[in-house]
């Protein structure tokens, strides 16, 4: 299978960052690699629904295919992080945001902004929950204690989605827009780089982060091309 | 050795077996005739049914993805098959992912006619499945490795026609969806058997197994063709073969469809086999009819010709009446040829004759010429003969045998030697004898000739008495026929009126006396009575009256 390099960005090494602690520090950048060949399943011209509609006058870039990723790192020892709460709203039958990143023991609250009836499930095993249908206007609200990915669903439209990435530690992130990304002050000790992307799934690699330098990764992710209309 | 066979069974043979050979020809033309039509019809239903049945199978697959479509949109699949972008396959928690969609299917599958659910990820592996069996739906165990989502798959050793749907997350496919029935091959050639094809080789067919390596091998040599139909040879069966098309299956796969043409024919031909039947028996009859009426219309009038002639030939004599009406040309040529040769042979015949007769009065002549006496004899006799039976009425044709017969009535003295012939004076006993004899030596003479037979009796008869005592045989009255009693009178009178060597000629009374004295007992009195008024009309009766005067009469009658 032929592959074609899309990332263009070059990771601009901005040079020793040295830190007074002498803490270390991961930096790296995420390729998007796209498989050029026709996706397996060819939807016949007329099938009489496509895949839900695309935000207007939006084709896909690759700095979307970036906002689809995340990047956050695990340790063998229960670093605490400060719980924050975030907000993933119904509206315009849509989850907003798509992606919702959150440390873990954070609360996510789910207002239902739309006009109508609402759901939201999940079946992932870092926290399954239903919180039944619910009106326009109201809201119900989750703590989640686990770090993973929660994907979420509504049980009425089929096509809602949203992610809620539960961090185990504070080091957490999404690639800029050229696809770089960077952990400083870090202390010395092993980690693992988790990059989770949400067509092509997980991405683990084990690094050791000395005081000294900086240690530098690259994540290729295949990624597969939307279908045809 | 030229085998030989008569005319009417040379002819019967050949125009009966010219004219099968034409029946059988023209049958096994309209035979021909008949298949071609019965190929293209077959052609024809096979390009229509064909089409169909493809339509059918188009807008089954058309409903099916419009209804896929539907079920894909289902949240409850979608957030399972989310989860496998957290839980790659075989990591822990994938087996509860798989049931969970296997759940899913089930619950679609209720109450659909699919057999075969299959899902895939978004890289194109299976990841759950369903299966229908008779006892009901089972997860498929063990999921095939790889799946290329085609028209036509094959999952577990079946065969599936296979509609294939995204199952897409806003812009994201999760996977795929696919929905199968299993594919009937037999339905798609109702009436006759069925071949799939795939890259050369045969996937599925309704032909026996033992047959599949001649199929295989026949189709792929003669029907490369994709559009048109061609013939092969099962069993000594002939088919006619037509690609079924298939507008959604990849080029690999054909469907063909096969017809027994034989078994088209005999449908066709099982109506009108009587008819068949009948017009051969009429055929064969009119033939062998027309053959036997034309055989016979050659040979009878040959077979006639031929009767005709044996009859001529024991008959003797060759008739100059061959037909000449006859319908066939050749044969009037035929008859009037042997008309013109029976003429010339009848006519040689006559010339033949002819010369006889002429022989012979000749000779009766030499033999009166030997004595002076008898000159002249004959022609008298048979001139007074001739007389006498004109008077009489007798019709021509005796009148001229007597008049030939009288000329040759003494024939037979040729074998009497002279001197008792020319003798003077009194014969004895002996001489007599000899002089009796000749009547039978002139039958004797002219009996070899066939043609002289009517002058037998004279020559024969001519010294028989009216009362029998004459001879060689002593004949009374009508026993001897009426010309030679005629002649018998007329020999007498000539004898007994010329000069003879032992005497004079009589006298008229004494004639006379003689003639009358003869009456009823040496003569025949009606001829008596004819010859005297004859005699009378010649002016010479009175002379004869006036003498009347013969003893000698009796050995004159003899000896004359």
């Amino acid at each position: 299978m032929r592959r074609f390099a899309l990332i263009l960005g070059t990771l601009a090494c901005s040079g020793a960052l040295l830190n007074a602690a002498g803490a270390g520090e991961i930096k790296g950048h995420v390729l998007i690699s796209r498989r050029l060949t026709k996706p397996r399943v060819s939807v016949p011209s007329y099938q009489i629904r496509g895949p839900s509609a695309l935000p207007p006058g939006a084709p896909l870039t690759l700095a979307d295919e970036f906002k689809k990723t995340t990047i956050y790192l695990e340790t063998a020892s229960a670093i605490p992080a400060t719980p924050v709460a975030a907000s993933l709203s119904q509206k315009g039958q849509r989850f907003e945001p798509g992606i919702v990143i959150i440390p873990v023991g954070s609360a996510v609250s789910f207002p239902n902004q739309d006009p109508i009836f609402h759901n939201v499930f999940s079946l992932s095993p870092a926290r399954q929950f239903d919180l039944g249908y619910y009106p326009a206007g109201q809201s119900r609200e989750l703590k989640f204690d686990q770090a993973g990915i929660v994907q979420v669903y509504c049980h009425l439209h089929p096509d809602m989605n949203a992610v809620i990435i539960v961090a185990p530690t504070p080091w957490y992130l999404q690639p800029d827009a050229s696809g770089s990304f960077s952990f400083p002050s870090l202390p010395a000790g092993p980690y693992t780089v988790v990059v989770w992307h949400r067509s092509a799934g997980f991405f683990r690699r084990s690094v050791e982060v000395s005081d000294q330098n900086a240690v530098e990764l690259s994540f290729e992710i295949p990624v597969q091309e939307a279908p045809d209309r | 050795m030229k085998p030989r066979v008569s005319l009417p069974t040379r002819i019967f043979l050949i125009s009966f077996v010219t004219v099968c050979l034409v029946a059988g020809a023209g049958f096994w033309a309209l035979n021909q005739a008949l298949r071609g039509k019965i190929n293209e019809r077959l052609k024809e239903s096979f390009q229509m049914s064909g089409k169909l049945l493809d339509d059918v199978a188009a807008h089954y697959r058309k409903r099916s993805i419009q209804m896929l479509s539907v079920i894909s949109e289902n949240a409850g699949l979608k957030a399972a098959m989310g989860l496998l972008r957290e839980v790659p396959p075989g990591q822990e928690g994938s087996v509860q992912i798989r049931r969970t969609i296997e759940a899913n299917l089930f619950e679609i599958g209720r109450g659909l006619e699919y057999q075969l659910m299959l899902v895939t990820d978004s890289g194109g592996r299976p990841v759950a499945g369903t299966v229908n069996r008779i006892w009901g739906t089972i997860p498929v165990e063990p999921l095939p490795s790889s799946f290329d989502p085609s028209p036509l798959i094959e999952v577990q050793g079946t065969l599936y026609e296979a509609t294939t749907v995204p199952i897409n997350l806003g812009t994201e496919n999760l996977g795929s969806l696919t929905v199968a029935r299993e594919f009937d091959i037999a339905s798609w050639s109702p009436s006759g058997e069925t071949v799939l094809l795939y890259q050369g080789k045969i996937l599925r067919s309704t032909f026996p197994a033992s047959v599949l390596p001649g199929v295989e091998s026949q189709l792929t040599r003669h029907c490369t063709d994709q559009q048109e139909s061609c013939e092969i040879t099962v069993n000594g069966e002939s088919y006619l073969v037509h690609p079924l098309e298939r507008t959604d299956w990849e080029s690999d796969k054909k469907l063909f469809g096969f017809q027994s043409l034989d078994a088209a024919m005999d449908d066709f031909t099982r109506d009108f086999v009587g008819v068949f039947i009948w017009i051969g028996v009429a055929g064969m009859m009119g033939a062998l009819l027309l053959a036997f009426v034309g055989a016979r219309s050659v040979s009878k009038p040959i077979t006639d010709l031929i009767l005709r002639l044996k009859a001529s030939q024991t008959a003797g004599r060759l008739a100059a009446d061959f037909p000449t009406d006859s319908a066939i040309e050749e044969m009037n040529l035929l008859a009037s040829t042997m008309n013109e040769a029976a003429q010339a042979l009848a006519e040689s015949n006559r010339q033949l004759d002819k010369a006889n007769l002429e022989f012979l009065e000749t000779m009766a002549r030499a033999l009166d010429a030997r004595d002076p006496y008898t000159a002249g004899h004959s022609d008298r006799v048979s001139a007074n003969s001739t007389a006498i039976a004109h008077t009489m009425g007798l019709p021509d044709r005796e009148v001229e045998i007597i008049r030939i017969g009288a000329k040759m009535h003494d024939i037979g003295k040729i074998g009497v030697p002279d001197t008792v012939l020319q003798k003077r004076g009194p014969l004895n006993e002996e001489e007599f004898a000899l002089i009796k004899l000749h009547p039978q030596i002139g039958k004797r003479i002219l009996e070899k000739v066939g043609s002289f037979r009517d002058y037998l009796p004279i020559v024969e008869l001519h010294h028989e008495d009216y009362d029998g005592r004459g001879y060689p045989y002593g004949l009374t009255g009508e026993q001897v026929p009426l010309g030679v009693r005629i002649v018998h009178v007329a020999d007498v009178y000539d004898a007994i009126t010329s000069d003879r060597a032992y005497r004079a000629a009589m006298q008229p009374g004494q004639v006379l006396e003689i003639l009358t004295r003869g009456i009823g007992t040496q003569f025949d009195p009606e001829v008596i009575a004819v010859f005297l008024t004859l005699l009378r009309e010649r002016q010479t009766l009175e002379r004869l009256l006036g003498e009347a005067q013969s003893e000698v009469c009796y050995e004159d009658s003899i000896r004359s």
